[in-house]
């Protein structure tokens, strides 16, 4: 990927914002182009609605065993309102993708931006309450009410969208604030924190464009969520050790794992809970 | 003739499948559009994403601190919902029996 390394964690956030600035209109642009669509698709229903039922009044009338003379002709223009409506539908498809793909751009831009700032020792790597935030974001997405299979898979991908998106949004303010105090240290090299939040991302959208696609395509077997990112099972997983553990299993790459652990293995969420109890037994004692 | 009404047979099979795939196309499509509403007010009414800015009111404050009134949009911010024409007749319609 060829892009402008950026020179210091501010700058970045300046040019990101800056960046997006523009998204705004350009999303409400394309999604009135889908609305104006829409609209002139009830418009060719209602049309050929109403010859259809025209069709239907004369048979009424008259029998249908008399031959209407209209009724070629009548047919002929459904099929016309037919196709129109087929070519909106694909247009508005087309339409929903361009957005998709400029919200992809910006957040690939961000998080290659990030990655070169790890690389170059000017950002330290993601902390732990910014996965969590990721984490407390995927759950609320995940309570809403489930549809058939197909919808939750999609429904997972916008999750996937909205807490890689603003996990990132939360790490750039942090890095922020940090970056002056920070100056001239050298942090720990990069985790992969961001590198599989990339790929998940990535495969999210993926998935997504597979759909789109090609909405015959079997399933895959294994339809469970898991993780904190709430994906489906990919590469090496390893299981939490806690009782009441949400998740259960996570890939390596969400968790900073490249290696089975050794011994029981517990999550961050149950590791914080456990000290939790802890403090509070302490604090009765 | 035993052939024509092997014919009429076959085609009110056809419509028959065909109508009950249209149900079940309407059911899902009615299914979308609520998840696109609950995903659409959860994304406006303010999680924790939304109070640096969503991509209805641009991310100008991005930076700032955040602003109290980022929790209150109003039904024309619902540019993802208001991209169905069917939606903006339902809304016509519940305004019309206020």
């Amino acid at each position: 990927m060829s892009f402008e390394r950026p020179q210091d964690p501010s700058s970045a956030l300046e040019q990101a914002t800056q960046d997006v600035s523009n998204l705004k209109s350009e999303s409400r642009f394309l999604l009135e182009e889908i609305r104006a669509s829409d609209l002139e698709f009830y418009e060719s229903k209602k049309r050929f609605l109403n010859k259809d039922t025209q069709i239907h009044k004369f048979i009424k009338q008259h029998g249908s065993l008399v031959d209407n003379p209209k009724e070629a002709e009548f047919q002929e223009r459904i099929k016309e309102d037919l196709e129109r409506c087929h070519q909106l539908q694909v247009d508005k498809c087309t339409v929903a993708n361009s957005l998709l793909y400029m919200v992809t751009k910006h957040l690939k831009k961000v998080q290659a931006n990030i990655e070169a700032l790890e690389e170059d020792g000017l950002l330290a790597p993601l902390e732990d309450d910014a996965v969590e935030l990721a984490n407390e974001l995927s759950r609320e997405s995940s309570v809403l009410s489930s549809g058939t299979s197909l919808e939750r898979r999609k429904r997972t991908v916008a999750a996937g969208t909205l807490s890689a998106g603003s996990s990132l949004r939360k790490r750039v303010k942090k890095e922020r604030g940090r970056s002056t105090q920070r100056d001239g240290m050298l942090s720990e090299p990069p985790s992969d924190e961001a590198s599989s939040h990339g790929a998940n991302f990535a495969d999210d959208l993926q998935d997504f464009n597979d759909e789109l696609f090609s909405l015959n395509q079997q399933e895959e077997d294994d339809k469970q969520l898991y993780c904190f990112c709430q994906s489906v099972s990919y590469g090496e997983m390893v299981a939490c050790d806690g009782p009441n553990c949400k998740y259960e299993w996570f890939h390596y790459g969400c968790v900073n794992l490249d290696e089975p652990p050794k011994g029981q293995w517990y999550c961050p969420e149950c590791r914080q809970e456990m000290a939790n109890l802890k403090l509070k037994k302490k604090k009765r004692v | 003739m035993e052939k024509q009404r092997k014919e009429y047979e076959e085609l009110k099979q056809k419509l028959k499948q065909a109508l009950h795939e249209k149900k079940v196309q309407e059911q899902e499509w009615d299914q979308i559009q609520q998840e696109i509403f609950d995903k659409e007010t959860e994304y406006l009414s303010g999680n924790a994403s939304s109070k640096y800015g969503t991509i209805v009111k641009g991310f100008d404050g991005f930076g700032k601190h955040a602003s109290q009134d980022s929790h209150h949009f109003q039904d024309q911010d619902r540019i993802f919902s208001l991209s169905s024409a069917l939606f903006v007749k339902q809304q016509e319609g519940v305004q019309d029996e206020e």
